[in-house]
């Protein structure tokens, strides 16, 4: 039997993620300042890998010739893609080439290979977590702690975005205009319920939107977004889906009560969906468990005749009933906000919470 | 519990769900006991196994699992636990995976073919003109390396003679070994056939890669069937990868329990197998994953699969619907279809796997998906459209409202020609049968002879120049094998005719066909005799037409709908 998967809703909860410092790491934040995923929290020193080219087999020559083919030498630094070494062609012997993997300096020179090491390039620890710096010892660590609430999406798109959250739409259901985007949203994670017109995406980028969060958008032309065929120009976490439906009411009435909290936004794929708010600290409160599933639950219908329903389960386990379209699958009692009562497939369902 | 019990469970870790499944032996016999169904739990494919093996636990009251959660292995006297556990799994993704070959196409072709044995994905395809100039060389060394495939598969010409060339391609290879880069250290498996190339190949790659020779593509081409072919290293590097990516299942076992674990399209091959082997026919079978559709077909000696990631009905939808277009979907509804509802459905479920449809449009939508997928993915073979048993698996075929239902889904998308029998499997057991029969064929034997795969029927589809539409094309007088009343039927062009005929009840048929028309295999005759054997369905005449079957159009699917009484 299906069981209803949860969907993340997570109204607060308490994160603290530690980082380690290298001896030599020059913090670049003190005890106390906020984060967010991208910033930098260390400046580190250059890395010490070496890539090793094997020189004389790529010259197809034996190892103990390599040194008269080399074109660098001990000390001198190459491009990513320039000629290492060469050997010019001979008799019934084409010209071979061997080209540099990285642009770096050659290291070491041995008998038949050539190590580089990769040109040093401003390297810094970044945060890849949003919160506030805490516990910072220099050569050794420090944490990032916050108090977030956090909501699971059903579609990521776009990769990871950060910035404050601007709620632009009186209700879940209601349309995001293109209008409604003006230059006040530059940088800003942007809550719309229903997205119907392609010009809300082109002027969110024209607008500088950091990230939106959406409902739902139409079907037809946003394919591309499940088949990896097509991004949109800002990354877009989905709460619902397809359709003209929008957001549902648990998520947007979350989202609205912490306009203007920083948020980040991770849209990676399918089932990889999230936003997280920071909220205002309170007390701290560990991740609550998955919602279990039983008799009260809070749920969520999700496909079907009452898609986008919340309201919490009156039977549970389900039993097996005939749907009007004939299929026999395990059904289930649910009651609205309203207090309505109705009859769903429980494979139809998502536990919120 | 019996005296002679040996329970065994049999699970399916599939890209959506997880399929438990316990056969147990009654009055000498396995049979299935009980089936259990759960998501697949992404992180540790164990919660979902446990969710799904509760389900049995509370179907027959039977502990399965010890208080710490592993399995009781062996059983106890107070019957609970299991003697045996097998495990298949396709919930990983799919191994990226790079080919290369020489010369001809054929090699490139034989590696394709060797990674359809798997759940796998070609990420590159690497030839020999890749390495004939320097500059092109670099760029492909350099594409190599940042596409990080998981293994890569070599595969010797069949006629190269001339060892050179594969040399050429593997310092090519050796050298964009992402070890230099990236830390990665895929596997590279070459299949040196007759080449004779093996150990100058090994002297290029050896020290650079984990090199793996084998002798051949598939098992069973040469004489010495006792070494590993490429596809079985291929099994064991797409293994290695489940266990990273899919821990948990051995948190299941006992501590001194092992488990082999089957890739589930590796197990329909076996099941496929075993199913031809059992039944002695020609055999397709066709599995309508979540993510993945994939066909394998068996004629004696030869075994042909074909997988397609990311087109299923499930997971796999939106890129299904790309693939095939709307229109190919709504010729088969019987309503006038709001395109942009059908893309919604369509995209949602692909978000939400594991929804049921509700409606009727919904379920035809999915009905109509299924049929598209079928046809799609057999390949262009003959002896592909001429099976003598099919047999289906899937989600599909686990929720319809009338097996006809599923007879009318694989007539329409598969189109057999000649006589088939039907089969299918509405508790999704086919990988565990797979994994089975490996484990023990008497056991699988007993599963499938006690109904673990439902006969939908035997079909009768005519292949030639039908007559004109509406006139008779067959007419077949049935006699049943033991005493009873002789029937007579007769079916026009372009019609479907059911006759009910119940299940393990044999019909003998004289069947009289329309002048241009005969049955692949039999002997052109006045009558054709048949022994076929009934179902859920019955006896199925199809004179839509074959190779080429009538288009659909809302009046003739009104009509062939009604016939299998949909």
């Amino acid at each position: 039997m299906i069981i209803p998967p949860p969907r993340r809703l997570i109204e607060t909860m308490y994160v603290r993620q530690e980082r380690k410092l290298a001896p030599d790491a020059k913090p670049l934040v003190k005890d106390d300042d906020f984060v967010f995923p991208s910033s930098p929290l260390a400046r580190l020193p250059a890395p010490e890998q070496v890539v090793a080219v094997p020189v004389a087999q790529a010259l197809d020559i034996p190892p103990e010739k390599m040194g008269r083919y080399l074109l660098k030498q001990l000390g001198e630094s190459v491009e990513q893609g320039e000629v290492l070494a060469r050997r010019e062609a001979g008799f019934r012997r084409p010209r071979r080439e061997c080209f540099a993997p990285v642009s770096g300096t050659v290291m070491y020179i041995t008998r038949d290979h050539v190590g580089l090491r990769p040109a040093p390039t401003a390297s810094a620890l970044l945060a890849e977590a949003m919160g506030y710096v805490r516990d910072l010892v220099h050569g050794e660590g420090l944490a990032i702690e916050d108090q977030q609430a956090l909501l699971e999406g059903v579609l990521g798109v776009g990769d990871e975005a950060h910035g404050r959250l601007m709620v632009l739409s009186q209700r879940g259901d209601e349309e995001l205009l293109a209008a409604a985007l003006d230059d006040s949203a530059a940088g800003t994670i942007v809550v719309g319920g229903v997205v119907l017109d392609d010009a809300v995406l082109g002027a969110a980028e024209e607008c500088g939107v950091a990230g939106l969060v959406l409902g739902s958008v139409p079907a037809h032309g946003y394919q591309g977004w499940l088949t990896g065929e097509a991004e949109p120009p800002v990354p877009v976490v989905l709460t619902d889906g397809f359709g003209p439906g929008g957001m549902n009411a648990q998520v947007f009435d979350l989202l609205r009560r912490q306009h203007g909290q920083p948020t980040w936004l991770r849209a990676f794929d399918v089932g990889r969906a999230e936003v997280a708010i920071s909220l205002v600290p309170r007390a701290f409160v560990r991740i609550p468990p998955p919602p279990e599933v039983g008799v009260g639950a809070q749920i969520r219908v999700v496909a079907g005749v009452a898609f986008g329903t919340a309201g919490r389960l009156e039977t549970w386990p389900p039993v097996p009933q005939r749907l009007p379209n004939g299929l026999v699958v395990p059904v289930v009692r649910i009651a609205s906000a309203d207090g309505q009562i109705t009859e769903v497939p429980a494979a139809n369902l998502e536990v919120v919470g | 519990m019996p005296q002679d019990s040996a329970p065994i469970l049999a699970i399916d870790c599939g890209g959506a769900t997880t399929k438990a499944a316990l056969f147990d032996r009654i009055r000498g016999h396995y049979r299935l006991l009980g089936n259990g169904l759960a998501l697949t739990s992404r992180g540790d494919v164990s919660l979902g196994v446990r969710a799904a093996i509760g389900d049995i636990e509370r179907l027959r009251f039977r502990r399965l699992l010890a208080a710490d959660g592993r399995l009781i292995m062996p059983p106890r006297p107070d019957g609970s636990g299991v003697s045996a556990f097998l495990l298949t799994c396709s919930a990983a993704p799919p191994l990226r995976l790079a080919v290369a070959g020489t010369g001809s196409t054929a090699s490139r072709r034989d590696a394709h073919r060797a990674s359809q044995s798997i759940h796998a994905e070609i990420v590159d395809v690497l030839g020999l003109g890749d390495v004939q100039d320097q500059q092109a060389t670099s760029a492909r060394i350099r594409r190599l390396s940042k596409l990080s495939p998981d293994a890569i598969l070599m595969v010797a010409d069949r006629r190269a003679s001339d060892t050179s060339e594969l040399v050429e391609l593997s310092k090519m290879i050796a050298a964009a070994n992402p070890d230099l880069i990236n830390g990665g250290r895929p596997p590279v498996i070459f299949a040196e056939g007759d080449s004779g190339a093996g150990r100058s190949v090994a002297e290029v790659m050896e020290k650079l890669v984990d090199l793996r020779l084998v002798e051949r593509v598939a098992p069973g081409e040469s004489q010495a069937t006792d070494t590993p072919a490429a596809q079985d290293e291929l099994t064991d590097v797409y293994l290695e990868r489940l266990a990273d990516v899919l821990p948990g299942y051995e948190t299941l076992l006992p501590p001194e329990g092992s488990v082999g674990v089957v890739p589930t399209v590796a197990a329909l091959r076996l099941a496929a197998q075993f199913l031809a082997g059992h039944y002695q026919a020609r055999t397709v079978l066709v599995d309508l994953g979540s993510d993945t559709t994939a066909c394998v077909g068996v004629d004696g000696s030869q075994i042909k699969s074909r997988i397609k990631l990311n087109f299923g009905q499930g997971v796999g939808a939106a890129r299904a619907l790309a693939t095939v277009g709307l229109p190919a979907l709504t010729r088969w509804l019987p309503f006038t279809a709001d395109t942009d509802a059908l893309e919604q459905y369509l995209y949602n479920k692909t978000l939400r796997p594991v929804t049921v449809p509700e409606g009727h449009h919904a379920r035809l939508l999915e009905l109509a998906l299924g049929r598209e997928l079928l046809a799609r993915i057999v390949p262009p073979v003959e002896w592909f459209h001429q099976p003598g048993l099919i047999v289906a698996s899937g989600g599909l075929f686990a929720h319809l409202t009338h097996p006809s239902e599923a007879l009318g889904v694989l007539l329409d998308g598969l189109a057999p020609a000649g006589v088939t029998r039907v089969r299918f499997d509405p508790l999704s057991l086919l990988p565990q049968v797979g994994a089975l029969a490996r484990w023990r064929a008497s056991v699988a034997s007993e599963v499938v002879e006690r109904g673990a795969l439902p006969i939908l029927g035997t079909v009768i589809a005519p292949v030639g120049h039908l007559p004109t539409l509406g006139t008779p094309a067959l007419i077949a007088r049935i006699f049943p094998e033991d005493d009873g009343p002789e029937r007579v039927v007769q079916v026009k062009a372009g019609e479907i005719g059911v006759v009910p005929w119940p299940r393990e009840e044999i019909a003998l048929l004289e069947v009289s066909l329309a002048p241009g028309l005969n049955l692949p295999g039999m002997k052109k005759a006045k009558t054709i005799p048949l022994r076929v054997e009934g179902g859920v369905v019955g006896l199925v005449f199809d004179l839509r037409g074959r190779p080429n079957p009538l288009p659909p159009t809302p009046d003739r699917l009104a009509a062939w709908v009604g016939a299998l009484g949909v």
